[in-house]
């Protein structure tokens, strides 16, 4: 419990100094690295459910998505000003590095093993983001639809 | 935009290529790219086709006299800039209230702007690789050694950005740097575990986001931009890998750990 609480805590933090390096101004960067912690602490309780992590990243990604594409429209920037600082804690950064280092120090087994993990981690991400983007963009249009045929009445 | 008002179509395409560019400039996705140029162009009435890769895109229009014009317009570099992004974006969103002239005098003010200054994204790159090291189970040492190492990594960084370093070595001199920062706080014993300071540092280098946006475009559909983000992260961890790992089998040979 007290592991989850710091890694919730740091990867608010780690979002909060990505989020000035990716140039977000004002009160945007609080929403930002609010919805990193969401991200992680999303993934641990699935992962502490003993889902596995193909799952567990997806729900995760998911759900800073949701967060994003909510607080987007409230705040009027795209979504993707608060998604990509809060993916920072999800993405699988060392997973590269490490696949790049085994095959660097000649152990290539541990290599493949860790370039396939990051790859599907990736997978994952990228399948979360893309699931509820496409439906809220689904959502969106169906709503505006509607809203110019009630006018038209 | 009123139909019978002629429209400079020179102007149209240069003003569109520019947003494009600058947004591809700033991080933005290709299809953003292409659907803000689109839609500028469809604003003036005129009919469009864009084409972008991760390096460049191409516009080209025709007028109703069926005169084509086209404008490619060279990305040089590329860093994520959130704030601009946010504001291009909110521009095309209401372009109706923007006359050419203003767009033009949009885009000026707007590339002008300052971003935040050096210092203070320094202390936000210590800050993401000081929390890192608690995120990897590390201790308050750990944190420390991060936070400084993190700074100097920036400055190496920001350094060799400005005097026009090209991308691969900038990552192999961050990742043999960031070797030897570990190196020395375990010779001066600080740390014990020399990797979690290691990998902490080169969290604000590895091309994480970089990766899933490749997997990201890959699914959409847009093949080749997702080909050349992912052979850009390849490329970008290969040099990380390489300069932290010859460092540390060297320090190895040496005796050092």
């Amino acid at each position: 419990m007290k592991a989850m609480f710091i890694q919730v805590i740091s990867s608010i933090i780690a979002t909060y100094g990505f989020g000035i390096v990716f140039n977000i101004k004002g009160k945007k960067i609080i929403y930002a690295s609010l919805c990193g912690g969401l991200g992680w602490l999303i993934y641990m309780i699935f992962n502490s459910f003993g889902f596995t992590y193909l799952i567990s990243y997806t729900a995760a990604s998911s759900a800073i998505t949701i967060y994003s594409e909510l607080f987007a429209r409230r705040l009027k920037i795209p979504a993707i000003a608060l998604l990509f600082p809060s993916m920072i804690p999800l993405v699988p950064g060392g997973g590269i590095y490490f696949t790049m280092y085994y095959l660097v120090q000649d152990n290539l087994s541990l290599a493949i093993n860790k370039g396939l993990e990051t790859f599907t981690i990736s997978g994952a991400i990228a399948i979360g983001i893309l699931t509820v983007s496409t439906f809220s963009q689904l959502y969106y249009f169906l709503r505006n639809k509607k809203e110019l045929q009630d006018d038209s009445l | 935009m009123k139909q019978n008002q002629i429209i400079d179509e020179n102007k149209v395409l240069y003003l569109a290529g520019t947003v494009g560019r600058l947004m591809l400039q700033y991080g933005s996705e290709a299809y953003r790219a292409e659907e803000s140029v689109k839609k500028i162009c469809e604003h003036f009435g005129l009919e469009s086709h864009t084409f972008s890769l991760l390096s460049s895109i191409v516009t080209s229009i025709n007028n109703n006299n069926k005169n084509f014009y086209t404008n490619i317009e060279k990305v040089k570099s590329r860093t994520i800039n959130l704030e601009k992004i946010s504001q291009l974006s909110n521009m095309i969103r209401d372009l109706d209230s923007y006359s050419i002239d203003e767009i033009a005098i949009f885009v000026k003010n707007m590339e002008n702007e300052k971003d935040y200054p050096f210092i203070l994204t320094l202390i936000g790159n210590c800050l993401a690789a000081g929390a890192f090291a608690f995120f990897f189970n590390g201790g308050f040492r750990d944190f420390i050694s991060s936070f400084i190492g993190a700074a100097f990594i920036s400055y190496i960084v920001y350094f060799s950005n400005k005097v026009d370093i090209n991308n691969f070595f900038i990552n192999l001199i961050g990742g043999t740097f960031a070797s030897f920062i570990g190196f020395i706080f375990f010779k001066i014993g600080l740390i014990t575990n020399i990797s979690t300071t290691i990998i902490s540092i080169l969290m604000l280098l590895v091309p994480g986001i970089t990766f899933t946006n490749s997997i990201r475009d890959l699914i959409v559909g847009d093949l080749v931009s997702g080909i050349a983000r992912g052979v850009e992260a390849f490329i970008t961890g290969t040099a990380l890998a390489l300069g932290s790992g010859i460092t540390l089998s060297i320090l190895k040979t040496f005796g050092g750990i």
